[in-house]
């Protein structure tokens, strides 16, 4: 008698669900075509938002100064024809123009990509002072998609780091589980 | 920026007069209110890529019958303007602008001031200062540049950059957007301290200098990143909207105040991390560790100035919270509707449509200038013996699993 209770709970909690499913928000523009792309597991305690941004649908994953950013480059609209472009541009280099350092190899997706680390600016002095910036390290890697490519990054939003979490860890096991769809 | 304490004022509860749109031909208003210096192609050759001395030469004689210089009775500082603007003819853009300049019939004054609290000190030999380099009174008319006297003694390849952001990036602007009719309403633009940026990075590359400001690289990546930063910057930043903004401020702002709202909290956050990460590097000397103290030097100075800057970012986030919440009580209710619809209108002005594509053109050039010349200085020699942030990051991860020793900070 247990048991068909529980059986019996189980089917009125897949039926209940259904139509909860239905009643979701329709994904946002750039939500699909992120997720017409690509599969991946957000991390336990972490918040998922969505924008367009430099003509790329991305998704920004947050645990509160820790980022990972999926974009999808290289479509209509995007700043970037090709990967390669992306490579020698402003967002693939340090402030001062130094272009990102080479960590190695890894794979991601199948793919072996190269993870790259450049510098970005936690705080800056107001525009008209000359004050120096202080800085934090952004990790990122380029993944073919198709026509397209997926510039994966992470960075901390402090120049000291969190003692409480290793959001590196975390990054590199996003890595790891990140898939891309046919 | 530069002055954008007086705009942050006017800002704050000014009525958007309604002024008729009426951008014209440049050259007819020239003809209307400036002296030509000649016509006859003049101005197009001394804007080119390499004029001939004497269109040099003539171009500033007649931008300079735009400007007055108030030398405070000083011949030393009337000489050091005259130099200022002798040296903008080198640049392409500043001579384009200039003769934008003469074109609207901008008229402007220059002066070197005191800025507060500047101290000149020297850096690996050389002097610098770290205050603001000027700033443009746009409320006054003419409009009033003043650049920081330290220039007289400091920084003196910055002082052409400066000076091309206050006069072309500012006073200009202010003259252009009388011709639009958007003179009450320009300043709420977010690209009006980006475009200023722009034109001062661009003159600073073109006379040789290298782009070191942080805002300038920000701006270059992504744009959108650099304004995003700028409103949690200054107050007045965070009262900028884009075009699209402006048709609905009060929703603008509001978004604003929740974005600001989850910064605050961050801040005992960063205090209590680094609070943890000082206790470690006290603890890791101890046994059974017994690691040299020294080497964890760099790392505490680090945190220290980290905590260090809590309380200004603190009260620098309250003050932005509190001017949002003017503008937000500002822009509510009825009388706040009128003034919304009065700066959505004006949102579709054309003068907002020609700077952005300004901008674009310039932005492009600029692109070419800072990726053809990258700062390729080695980083500073670091102090040797110094634990990094991953060696430490390391160690505390390899202490935090490990069973030796159960010291918790």
């Amino acid at each position: 008698m247990a048991t068909m209770n529980a059986l019996a709970l189980c089917l009125i909690l897949a039926l209940t669900a259904a139509p909860a499913q239905a009643k979701e928000r329709p994904m946002s523009k750039p939500q699909e075509k992120i997720s017409a792309a690509s599969q991946y597991t957000v991390p336990a305690g972490w918040t998922a938002s969505f924008k367009t941004e430099q003509g790329d649908p991305q998704v920004v994953l947050e645990k509160d100064m820790h980022v990972i950013t999926v974009r999808l480059a290289g479509g209509e609209g995007s700043r970037y024809r090709a990967s390669a472009d992306f490579l020698v541009g402003f967002e693939a280099r340090s402030p001062g123009g130094k272009l990102a350092e080479k960590l190695g190899g890894m794979a991601v997706a199948g793919q072996n990509v190269m993870l790259y680390r450049r510098k970005v600016p936690v705080a800056l002095p107001p525009p008209d002072a000359s004050g120096p910036s202080t800085m934090t390290n952004e990790e990122f890697c380029v993944l073919k998609a198709g026509k397209l490519f997926f510039i994966l990054s992470y960075s901390y939003g402090d120049t000291v780091p969190d003692p409480t979490y290793d959001g590196l860890k975390a990054w590199r096991g996003f890595l790891r589980g990140f898939k891309l769809k046919k | 920026m530069r002055s954008l304490k007086i705009l942050f004022l006017l800002l704050s509860l000014a009525p958007l007069a309604s002024a008729p749109a009426r951008a014209g031909n440049l050259d007819g208003l020239a003809e209307e209110g400036s002296v030509l210096f000649d016509g006859g192609g003049r101005y197009e050759r001394a804007a080119s890529e390499n004029p001939a001395p004497e269109d040099r030469a003539a171009l500033l004689a007649e931008l300079k019958k735009h400007i007055n210089i108030d030398d405070h009775g000083v011949p030393a500082e009337k000489a050091a303007m005259d130099s200022l603007l002798a040296r903008l003819m080198d640049s392409k853009t500043a001579r384009e602008l200039s003769v934008q300049f003469i074109k609207e019939d901008a008229k402007v004054d220059l002066s070197f001031e005191e800025i507060p609290n500047t101290k000149i000190f020297t850096v690996d030999g050389v002097k610098v200062f770290r205050t603001s380099g000027g700033h443009t009174h746009t409320g006054t008319v003419p409009p009033q540049v003043h650049l920081n006297k330290a220039y007289l003694e400091a920084r003196k390849e910055d002082a052409p950059d400066t000076l091309a952001h206050e006069m072309f990036g500012h006073a200009l602007e202010r003259k252009k957007a009388e011709r639009f009719g958007v003179q009450d309403v320009y300043s709420y633009d977010q690209d009006e301290e980006a475009n200023a940026g722009l034109i001062g990075w661009t003159v600073g590359a073109e006379l040789g200098n290298k782009v070191e400001d942080g805002w300038a690289w920000i701006y270059m990546d992504n744009p959108a990143n650099y304004h995003k930063r700028l409103k949690t910057n200054l107050p007045y930043y965070a009262g900028t909207l884009s075009t699209e903004e402006m048709k609905d401020p009060l929703s603008a702002y509001t978004k604003r105040l929740a974005e600001v709202n989850k910064l605050l909290p961050r801040i005992p956050i960063r205090r209590e991390r680094y609070t943890i990460l000082l206790k470690v590097t006290d603890h890791l000397p101890e046994p059974p560790h017994k690691m040299e103290a020294s080497s964890f030097l760099t790392v505490r100075e680090d945190i220290s100035a980290s905590i260090d800057t809590l309380p200004g970012n603190e009260q620098n986030l309250n003050e932005i919270k509190s001017y949002l919440e003017k503008l937000i009580f500002a822009y509510a209710g009825e009388k706040g509707r009128a003034k919304q619809e009065a700066l959505a209108a004006k949102s579709k002005n054309d003068y907002f449509t020609e700077k952005q594509k300004a901008m674009e053109e310039r932005r492009q050039v600029l692109s070419g200038l800072m990726l053809a010349k990258p700062n390729r200085t080695p980083d500073p020699p670091k102090r040797p013996g110094q634990c990094t942030w991953e060696q430490l990051e390391g160690i505390w991860d390899t202490h935090r699993r490990s069973t030796e020793c159960l010291w918790q900070p």
